[in-house]
C-alpha cells in the first residue's frame, strides 16, 4: 500500500530523480513538476500528501508557490517540505514564515535523510483532529 | 637694484606731529633699510597715507594736538579697515589713555624718550606677530574651505549632544539649515527605531570614555527635515578645549555604496547557485547507488563510488569555502542572528561528519549539558564553523576518539572539541585562524583549501562569539567554541 503522494516540484531533473527514487524506494507514490506554475496547478488538481518545494524555479518562483497553496482553502493545509540550495538564514526564515513546514538545505547531507521528516510531517497531518 | 630691495624691506609709515622726531626716525629706518613710505603728521592724514601707501606696519604718535583724530582712534580705523598693524609711540600719558589704547589691539608701545634697540625690537616683534597671525587665518581660511567643501557632514556636538557645528554638506544631506539644527540633540538625525542604540552607546562613551564608535565607522539610518530616510555611515572623535569635551561627527551618505554591496551579494548568491546545483546533484545521485536504490552493486562499483564522494564533497566543501571568503571578504556577508538551542546546533553540525568519523574507526563521544542553552547565534553560521573544525579533527586523527562537550560557562555557551590526533605546533598556533595560511607551502594533502579555520573564526567573531584552541604536540587539540548566551 502507498505511503502517500508526494509532489515534487524542482525545475532541475537531477534532484527529481533523486528524490523520486528516495521517496518511491519507501514506498510513497510520486508526482512532479518541474516549474512553478505546474507545481501550483498539480497542487490543487491533485491534492498531494506533501509537497517537495523547489525556491529557485522559473514561472512562479517557489516562495510564489507556497504563498499559493497555504492561502487556498484546498491546499492550505498540505505540509511543505522547502529544499533549496539557498541556505542562508534569511531564505529559510522568510520559507518559515510563508508557512513552510521544514527547510531542507541541498548539500552534502544525504537524501534518504529526508525520509523520516517526510513520514512525520504525513502522518502529524492525519491523525489531527479534524 | 632699487626696486629689489624695495621687494625685500619692510615698509613703514611714521605719524607723528613732531618734525623732530620724524626726522630722525626716519634717519634711524632708513639707516636699518626699513623703507619710509610716508610721514604723516594727524591721523586724517595717516588714514589716507595707509590707504594709499598699503605699508607693512605703522608707527604712531598718540597724542597729535592739532588733529582732529587722535593716534589711538586712527589707529582703530587702520584697524577696522585695512588690518595693518599699529605700534604706538608715546610720551606716557597714564592709566587712561594706555586704556583707551589697549582697546584697539595695538601690536606695540614705544615709550618716549626710546633707544634706537628697544624700537627696532618693537618693530621686529609687531611684524612677526603679523606675520604669525596671517598664516593662522590663511589656515582657518584653508580649513574652513574643506569643511564647507567637504562632501560629508561636518557636525560638532557638545558633551549633552547638542549640535553646535554643521557644515554645508550636513545641510545639504538632512535639509536642515545650520540655524534650525544647532542646539539639537545630535540623534534628532537618527531614524527612530535606531535611535535609543546610539543614544546608549553615546551615553556610554561619555561616561567611560570609550565607544565602539571612536574611530571606527558605524552605519545606521538617518532621517531628513522631509521625513524621508537614507543609509549613513559616520565616524566620531572627541578632543577637549579648554576642560570642555566636543565631539566631531563625519558622516556619509551610503545609499550608492549600498546598492552595490547589494548587487555584489546577489552575485555571489547566483554563482552559489550555479556551482552547488550541480555538485550536490552528484552527490545525491551517488548517494542513491551506495544505498541500493538503482540495484545491487558489485564491491568494486562500490569502491568507485566511495572514490567519486569523497571528491565530490571535497568540491562541495570548496565551493563552500571560497564563496565564504568572498563573502567575507566583501563585507556582504549577512548574519541572522537569533536565540538558538545549541544542542541542536552541535546535532546537525556532527551529523554531516557522523559516517566519516566512525568509518576511520575512531570513537564519537558526545556530552551534552542537561540543561536547554539558548544562545544568540546564527545557526547557519554556527553550524558551519562548527563543521569546519570538524572536519579537520578527524582528517588529523588516524587513532582514538573525537569529544564534542556542550557547556554553559558565565556569559557563553561553549563548545569543546576535543581530538587525539597529531596536535599543532606551538609556532603555528597564532597563525592558525588567519588568511595567510592559504598561501603557505604545497598544496594540502588532506583536501581543502586551508581556510576553514579562517572562515570558523570569522563566523565567531561575526556573532560575537569566539574560538580558542589549546593544543600539544603528540596530545591531540582542544577547540573551544563561545557564543553569547541569550539574554
Amino acid at each position: 500500500m502507498a505511503k502517500g503522494n508526494v509532489l515534487i516540484v524542482e525545475d532541475e531533473t537531477v534532484f527529481r530523480l533523486i528524490y523520486r527514487g528516495v521517496l518511491e524506494n519507501e514506498g510513497f507514490q510520486v508526482i512532479e513538476a518541474e516549474d512553478g506554475k505546474k507545481g501550483w496547478e498539480l497542487a490543487k488538481s491533485k491534492h498531494p500528501d506533501l509537497i517537495l518545494l523547489d525556491l529557485v524555479l522559473p514561472g512562479l518562483t517557489g516562495y510564489e508557490v507556497l504563498e499559493k497553496v497555504r492561502n487556498h482553502e484546498e491546499t492550505k493545509d498540505i505540509p511543505v517540505v522547502v529544499f533549496s540550495v539557498l541556505g542562508e538564514s534569511k531564505d529559510i526564515d522568510k520559507a518559515i514564515d510563508l508557512g513552510a513546514n521544514y527547510y531542507r538545505t541541498k548539500g552534502i547531507d544525504s537524501p534518504t535523510n529526508i525520509v523520516g521528516i517526510i513520514e512525520d510531517l504525513i502522518d502529524n497531518k492525519e491523525s489531527k483532529p479534524e | 637694484m632699487q626696486t629689489l630691495i624695495q621687494n625685500k624691506t619692510h615698509r613703514i609709515l611714521i605719524v607723528d606731529d613732531e618734525v623732530i622726531i620724524t626726522t630722525q626716525l626716519q634717519d634711524y629706518f632708513e639707516n636699518m633699510e626699513y623703507q619710509v613710505v610716508g610721514i604723516a603728521n594727524n591721523g586724517k592724514e595717516a588714514i589716507k597715507m595707509a590707504r594709499e601707501k598699503k605699508p607693512d606696519i605703522i608707527l604712531m604718535d598718540i597724542v597729535m594736538p592739532d588733529s582732529d583724530l587722535d593716534g589711538i582712534t586712527a589707529a582703530g580705523m587702520i584697524r577696522e579697515e585695512l588690518d595693518i598693524p599699529v605700534v604706538f609711540l608715546t610720551a606716557y600719558g597714564g592709566e587712561k589713555i594706555l586704556e583707551r589704547a589697549k582697546s584697539v589691539e595695538p601690536y606695540g608701545f614705544v615709550i618716549k624718550p626710546f633707544q634706537g634697540d628697544e624700537l627696532k625690537a618693537a618693530i621686529e616683534v609687531a611684524l612677526y606677530r603679523k606675520q604669525a597671525e596671517s598664516q593662522l587665518k590663511a589656515s582657518e581660511e584653508q580649513y574652513r574651505s574643506v569643511v564647507d567643501s567637504a562632501t560629508e557632514a561636518i557636525i560638532t556636538i557638545d558633551i549633552k549632544m547638542r549640535i553646535i557645528f554643521w557644515n554645508r554638506a550636513a545641510e545639504m544631506m538632512f535639509g536642515y539649515s545650520q540655524t534650525e539644527a544647532s542646539g539639537q540633540h545630535f540623534t534628532f538625525l537618527i531614524t527612530e527605531r535606531f535611535r535609543q542604540t546610539i543614544i546608549n552607546e553615546m551615553d556610554r562613551m561619555v561616561l567611560t570614555e570609550e565607544s565602539d564608535y571612536i574611530g571606527k565607522t558605524t552605519e545606521t539610518i538617518a532621517i531628513r527635515k522631509d521625513g524621508t530616510e537614507f543609509p549613513m555611515e559616520f565616524s566620531l572623535a572627541s578632543w577637549i578645549i579648554r576642560d570642555e569635551i566636543f565631539f566631531t561627527i563625519i558622516a556619509r551618505n551610503i545609499t550608492e555604496r549600498k546598492k552595490v554591496e547589494s548587487m555584489k551579494s546577489d552575485f555571489v548568491s547566483l554563482v552559489s547557485h550555479q556551482l552547488k546545483t550541480p555538485v550536490s546533484g552528484i552527490l545525491g545521485c551517488i548517494d542513491n547507488m551506495l544505498k541500493g536504490l538503482t540495484g545491487k552493486l558489485s564491491p568494486q562499483q562500490i569502491e568507485y563510488l566511495r572514490v567519486m564522494q569523497d571528491i565530490s564533497k571535497r568540491n562541495y566543501r570548496i565551493i563552500s569555502d571560497l564563496l565564504n571568503i568572498s563573502r567575507i571578504e566583501r563585507g556582504v556577508i549577512s548574519m541572522n542572528i537569533k536565540p538558538a538551542n545549541l544542542d541542536e546546533i552541535v546535532d546537525l553540525a556532527v551529523r554531516e561528519h557522523k559516517d566519516n568519523i566512525e568509518s576511520k574507526g575512531l570513537k564519537l563521544n558526545i556530552m551534552k549539558s542537561d540543561n536547554h542553552i539558548s544562545v544568540m547565534a546564527d545557526q547557519d553560521k554556527m553550524v558551519e564553523a562548527l563543521n569546519n573544525v570538524i572536519h579537520n579533527a578527524y582528517k588529523f586523527t588516524e587513532k582514538g576518539s573525537i569529544s564534542i562537550i556542550v557547556k554553559r560557562t558565565r556569559e557563553y555557551g561553549s563548545v569543546e572539541i576535543h581530538d587525539t590526533g597529531s596536535g599543532i605546533p606551538a609556532n603555528q598556533k597564532n597563525s592558525l585562524f588567519q588568511r595567510k595560511q592559504i598561501f603557505k607551502g604545497a598544496p594540502s594533502t588532506h583536501g581543502g583549501c586551508g581556510l576553514g579555520l579562517y572562515i570558523a573564526h570569522q563566523f565567531m567573531q561575526l556573532q560575537k562569539g569566539n574560538i580558542l584552541v589549546k593544543s600539544k604536540v603528540g596530545k591531540g587539540a582542544t577547540f573551544i567554541f563561545e557564543i553569547p548566551l541569550s539574554n
